[in-house]
């Protein structure tokens, strides 16, 4: 079964502002099939906070129903995504809950899927060394897409890929973490948080210890960081 | 020393700021290569002088008398050494523009972690190259379509027409200098307009437009 550490810390201007988190992350570490989700609710919305919740809770319906069949593409997980998200924001307006949205879905018949909507980052680290970067659609200088926000199925970056293999590890950042990191230190980072972090008594908290600690100049954001692996 | 710090970089977003200055000819009398220069040095000094930013600003100035040239390359603000202009030439503003989309879209200059540019245009005159096709170029480009535009016409002769063209926008406002002094006016308001937006919660997003009538109308 796979193991994951993750955490969404306030970044610096929520906590000035005394306004909680944004981000919102969750996963499902299960015999047959694992699921992962960060999102990051758009600073700029009233209800965003909901809307990034709300979004990783449609993830896990949208996966639940999504499991069930041997042939579901990835198309039919994404829309089954968009609409659960609308159905759990109940009376809020999709656009005052705008929220990224990134996810691997395993569907327990030998597939997953990944999918990433707007900004941040979900890579991989095989037990080689060997890093892949899920090529977003992010459209740069924070113009990112977003459920809630004028979009279609395109702006969708996803794929089928295989699921985690042994010694595999998986990252799920949003655009606090993402945007600062080195490019070429992602797999150095996935590793330090399985093998390190992992290894402590609270990873979770001991991962928030980290990220609110961003050694990064004039870093703001809110910051999700998520690492599952196969050990 | 925090772990992270070895899987992070250690420079902060860049704000960019670029300034495409007209150093032509007609930029030599009445005062206005003078004006310029202050405005240019102040509006550095002022971004030396920020802090508590959200960003860091980066400045460049890219010049077109004579021919186009990038007089300032983009970097740090607050290392930015500079050194007053001359008025010479024509004013081969398309030059210009196609140095600024080849500066806007480099990913080693301006990494994709920036956020959004300002650009700002400032001219006395009539372009004098072919300018249409590269303005274009510049407004299509991926990242300079998304940049933030201001524009200054300096003087009766100014091409209202281009500067509007460049702004892109018609609610956009193509701002006016008649006096030299006006010239400083104009980039004191870009030095608020860039370091409100680096001041807050998000700077890819335009930060409040300052009272139309509240002082900022040169």
């Amino acid at each position: 079964m796979v193991r994951v550490v993750a955490t969404s810390v306030r970044g610096p201007a929520h906590v000035k502002e005394g306004l909680p988190c944004q981000d919102s992350w969750l996963a499902v570490a299960a015999p047959r099939a694992s699921l992962a989700v960060v999102c990051d609710g758009m600073g700029s919305r009233p209800r965003s906070r909901e809307g990034a919740r709300a979004a990783t809770l449609a993830v896990r319906d949208a996966w639940r129903l999504w499991q069930r069949s041997p042939v579901g593409i990835v198309e039919d997980l994404i829309r089954i995504v968009e609409a659960a998200w609308r159905l759990r924001l109940r009376e809020v307006a999709g656009e005052e809950a705008s929220t990224t949205c990134l996810f691997y879905a395993e569907d327990g018949h030998g597939r997953a899927a990944q999918a990433q909507l707007g900004d941040g980052l979900i890579a991989r680290r095989a037990a080689d060394g060997a890093v892949a970067v899920h090529p977003s659609r992010s459209e740069g200088f924070g113009l990112t897409h977003a459920l809630g926000t004028p979009h279609s199925l395109a702006d969708w970056s996803f794929t089928f890929v295989e699921p985690l293999a042994p010694r595999e590890r998986l990252v799920l950042a949003t655009d606090g973490v993402s945007e600062d990191l080195e490019a070429g230190r992602i797999g150095d980072l996935a590793t330090w948080v399985a093998d390190e972090i992992g290894a402590t008594q609270h990873p979770g908290r001991a991962l928030a210890r980290e990220l609110r600690n961003w050694p990064v100049p004039h870093h703001r954001d809110d910051k999700t960081l998520l690492v599952m692996w196969k050990p | 020393m925090s772990k992270l710090k070895e899987f992070t970089t250690q420079a902060a977003r860049p704000l960019p700021v670029v300034v495409l200055a007209d150093v032509s000819g007609s930029m030599g009398v009445d005062g206005k290569i003078q004006a310029l220069n202050l405005a240019v040095r102040e509006m550095i000094d002022a971004f030396k002088d920020e802090d508590d930013l959200r960003a860091e600003i980066h400045v460049s100035v890219i010049t077109f008398g004579g021919k186009a040239n990038v007089h300032l390359p983009l970097g740090r603000a607050a290392a930015a050494s500079w050194t007053d202009l001359g008025a010479n030439g024509g004013t081969p503003m398309g030059a210009a523009f196609e140095l600024a989309r080849a500066l806007v879209e480099d990913r080693n200059t301006v990494p994709s972690r920036a956020y959004r540019p300002t650009l700002v245009l400032v001219s006395d005159g009539q372009p004098t190259d072919e300018w249409k096709q590269q303005l274009d170029a510049l407004l299509k480009s991926e990242r300079g379509g998304k940049a933030f535009r201001m524009a200054l016409a300096i003087g009766a002769d100014a091409d209202h027409a281009v500067l509007q063209e460049f702004l892109a926008d018609a609610e956009a406002r193509v701002y006016r200098a008649d006096e030299a002094r006006q010239i400083r006016k104009f980039f004191q308001l870009v030095t608020m307009s860039v370091s409100a937006r680096s001041r807050s919660a998000n700077p890819n997003v335009a930060a409040p437009a300052a009272d139309p009538n509240g002082g900022w109308d040169l």
